[in-house]
């Protein structure tokens, strides 16, 4: 795991991840990379990935925003429990497009000397339906842009935010899912 | 004892007037326990010194985002100056334990009080987390309103929008200030208990 890491490693460590990570956007269609830097724990990080590369008109796939949480630090569920707050996605999608309530995996509970929170540690694979417009043109491309805040608690809280944004291709003639969405499922608490 | 009050009240349809007023007797709110804690003068405060005014207990860890949420927008100083103009007093109270977040001494909360442009009544230090405990403070912020008869009338989060985002006080719907102006008229608090939101508490 990364964040086994001593502090000065991951800095070169960082780099290459990202480097990596929009690499590998090119080729394998996820969305791309964000880092929120945290106080003294390394970095949260956040990916945007979909469920296809392609859909057909009408047809409902997943966005899946797979969050890294430093070890020793969690992120929350909905209910968060006694503090915290559960995560805030906002998708922007193009006219069309219906959008549903985003789901989030079993959470497990923290304890802390103020009580019992709800969320998760490691990585987290929040996901979102949506389906294309039955109307939309074969052979398009649709941008997607998720606005994610979510909050990162150890003995301290940083909040994070960024922007992410991904395209879905819409062709009438076939449905291409994605090979990594079963696997992101796995690592994602799912 | 709800059987024996629509019992009463049937009763009461049947020709017995006087027993129907009992049913509608709000129920009893709950006391606020009385504590001893230090203010930045090193003062012992209790709660019987607020006593006969309306007491606004707010949890706070100025390190936290929610709490800067707050702060950085000027929403509580605010809200803390208007109702100390109308009488309230209005205590900011520090669990934070020694080297966890949030913790300061007296002079360091002075410095941070000033900073944020926030004079409250008092400021109470609570480094071992007994008031915190004795309250059941589990997020900063977390507010307790306490009438001057020395009963809780508000517990809970400042508004109804758990978020760190500043953007989301402009749709707040703030509970203080709603418990605050319906007590200060005299008339019933809508809602008197909510889940609060924050960071923990950092006992």
């Amino acid at each position: 795991m990364w964040y086994d890491i001593p502090v000065r490693a991951r800095k070169a460590l960082y780099l290459r991840e990202t480097v990596f990570s929009i690499l590998a956007c090119w080729g394998f269609g996820c969305g791309c990379c964000v880092v929120r830097p945290l106080a003294d724990a390394g970095d949260s990080r956040a990916m945007l990935f979909a469920s296809h590369r392609s859909v057909r008109p009408g047809e409902t796939f997943e966005l899946g925003l797979l969050l890294t949480v430093p070890r020793g630090w969690h992120t929350y569920g909905d209910p968060p429990g006694d503090a915290g707050m559960p995560p805030r996605l906002t998708l922007r999608a193009p006219d069309g497009f219906s959008v549903g309530l985003p789901r989030l995996p079993r959470a497990r509970e923290f304890r802390d000397a103020a009580g019992m929170s709800r969320g998760y540690a490691g990585r987290v694979l929040f996901r979102i339906p949506i389906t294309a417009p039955p109307s939309a043109a074969s052979a398009s491309v649709h941008p997607l842009h998720l606005n994610a805040q979510w909050l990162v608690c150890g003995q301290t809280c940083i909040p994070c935010e960024t922007n992410l944004t991904i395209s879905i291709a819409v062709a009438a003639e076939r449905s291409v899912p994605a090979a990594e969405w079963a696997d992101l499922l796995k690592q994602g608490q799912w | 004892m709800r059987n024996v009050a629509r019992l009463l009240e049937i009763v009461a349809v049947s020709g017995l007037m006087a027993a129907s007023a009992r049913s509608e007797e709000p129920p009893a709110l709950p006391a606020a326990p009385d504590f001893a804690a230090r203010d930045l003068a090193g003062e012992t405060r209790t709660l019987g010194d607020f006593k006969g005014k309306f007491l606004v207990l707010e949890w706070t860890n100025f390190d936290c985002p929610f709490v800067k949420k707050h702060y950085a927008s000027g929403n509580l100083p605010a809200l803390q100056k208007t109702y100390m103009e109308k009488g309230v007093a209005w205590v900011l109270v520090c669990s934070s334990a020694p080297g966890k977040q949030g913790h300061g001494t007296a002079e360091e909360w002075r410095e941070r009080l000033a900073k944020a442009g926030c004079a409250p009544t008092a400021m109470l230090l609570d480094p071992e987390g007994k008031l915190g405990r004795l309250y059941g403070a589990k997020t900063t912020p977390h507010i307790f309103i306490v009438n001057p008869e020395g009963r809780f009338v508000y517990r809970g989060a400042v508004d109804d929008q758990p978020s760190f985002d500043p953007a989301t006080l402009e749709k707040a719907r703030n509970y203080v200030r709603a418990a605050l102006d319906a007590a200060l008229a005299g008339r019933p608090i809508e809602t008197a208990e909510t889940t609060a939101y924050g960071c923990s508490v950092k006992y």
